[in-house]
C-alpha cells in the first residue's frame, strides 16, 4: 500500500477520535470548575463558625465577672476586645470575599453553558479568572495566617487568665468553642498551604506553556 | 526579555480561538469541520484587524487551517483547527485541570 491512504486514514482517525475526546476535555474542564466551586464554599464556610466563636468570645469579655464577686466589674482589657475584633474582621473579609466570588463565577459557568443570559463566555476565561483570583486569595491568605498565629497565642494567653488579671479565666463551653475553632481553623490552614502549594506548580507550568505559545506564534524577529 | 503578563495576553486569546473552532467542530448543526471566520471573530471578542492578525500568525505556526467556501455568489473563510492546534489546546486545559486545585 502506499503510504499516502495510509496518512489520511491516520488523519481520519484522528480527527474522529477528537470528536468524541473534545467534550470529554471539555467535561474535564467544568467538572474541575466544580472541584474549585466546593473548595471556595468551604473557604467561605468554616470562617462562618469562626465567626460566631468570635462574637460569643467578646459577649463573654463584656459580661465578664470581676474575680472577686462583691468588688463592681472592672473595665474589658482592650487587648481582649480588639483581639476577637480584628479576627472578626480579618476572617469576614476573606469569608465575603470568597462568596462574592463564588456568586459572580457561577453566573459565569451559567453563562458558558447557556443556562444565563448575558455575553457569551469562553472557558479559557473561566480559567483565566480562577487563576486571577487564586492570585488575590493568596495575598489574603497570608493576612489570615498572621492573624491565625495571634489568634493561637491569644487565646492561649487568655485562657490562661495571664491576659487579664481582673477577670476569671472564660468557662468552659467559651474555652471547648475557641477550641473547636482553632482546631478547625489549623486544619483549613494545612487544607490551604497544600492547595495553594498545588497553585503554585500549577502557574509554573502555566508559565511556560505560556511562554513557548508565544514563542511558537510571534518569531523572534516579530516580537 | 518579554513581560510575562504579554505571554498571558498572547495566550488567553490563542487558547479562546482555537477554543471557538472547537467549540464550532462539536456543534451538530454545524455541518462543516470549522468555523466561518466572522462567527470566530465575534466568539474571540476581538476588532477584526485584531483577529486577522492572530489567525495569520496561528496559520504560519501550524495551530489553524482556512478555506474559501462558496456562499451565494460570494466566497467566506472557514477555519479549521489542525493537530497540533488540538494538542496545544489540549495541553492548556490539562495543565488546568489536572494539577490540582
Amino acid at each position: 500500500m502506499s503510504e499516502l491512504p495510509d496518512k489520511n486514514e491516520k488523519l481520519f482517525r484522528e480527527e474522529n477520535n477528537y470528536v468524541e475526546k473534545f467534550p470529554k476535555i471539555e467535561k474535564g474542564g467544568l467538572n474541575y470548575i466544580k472541584i474549585e466551586r466546593n473548595y471556595l464554599t468551604m473557604s467561605a464556610l468554616i470562617p462562618i463558625y469562626i465567626i460566631i466563636v468570635q462574637c460569643i468570645n467578646l459577649g463573654y469579655i463584656f459580661t465578664a465577672p470581676p474575680i472577686n464577686p462583691s468588688d463592681p466589674r472592672p473595665p474589658a482589657n482592650p487587648i481582649n476586645v480588639f483581639t476577637p475584633i480584628i479576627i472578626l474582621f480579618v476572617i469576614s473579609f476573606f469569608a465575603l470575599f470568597n462568596f462574592g466570588y463564588l456568586l459572580s463565577w457561577k453566573g459565569k459557568v451559567k453563562m458558558y453553558e447557556g443556562k444565563a443570559p448575558g455575553k457569551q463566555k469562553t472557558l479559557t476565561s473561566i480559567f483565566y479568572d480562577i487563576i486571577k483570583n487564586m492570585k488575590t486569595i493568596r495575598v489574603i491568605f497570608i493576612i489570615v495566617n498572621i492573624i491565625s498565629v495571634y489568634y493561637f497565642i491569644w487565646f492561649f494567653l487568655w485562657a490562661l487568665s495571664i491576659m487579664d488579671p481582673f477577670h476569671p479565666p472564660p468557662p468552659l463551653h467559651v474555652n471547648i468553642l475557641n477550641g473547636l475553632s482553632q482546631g478547625g481553623l489549623l486544619i483549613y490552614l494545612i487544607i490551604e498551604w497544600r492547595h495553594f502549594n498545588q497553585w503554585n506548580r500549577k502557574l509554573k507550568q502555566l508559565k511556560l506553556f505560556e511562554k513557548q505559545i508565544f514563542h511558537e506564534i510571534c518569531k523572534p524577529s516579530e516580537n | 526579555m518579554v513581560p510575562s503578563t504579554q505571554y498571558r495576553s498572547y495566550n488567553i486569546i490563542i487558547q479562546t480561538i482555537l477554543e471557538g473552532i472547537l467549540r464550532a467542530f462539536k456543534d451538530k448543526r454545524n455541518p462543516r469541520k470549522g468555523i466561518i471566520k466572522s462567527h470566530l471573530i465575534e466568539y474571540s471578542a476581538l476588532k477584526t484587524s485584531t483577529a486577522e492578525k492572530y489567525f495569520k500568525r496561528m496559520e504560519r505556526a501550524g495551530y489553524i487551517s482556512s478555506h474559501e467556501e462558496p456562499w451565494g455568489e460570494r466566497v467566506r473563510i472557514i477555519y479549521e483547527i489542525t493537530l497540533k492546534g488540538r494538542e496545544r489546546y489540549e495541553w492548556f486545559v490539562k495543565i488546568n485541570t489536572e494539577l490540582g486545585g
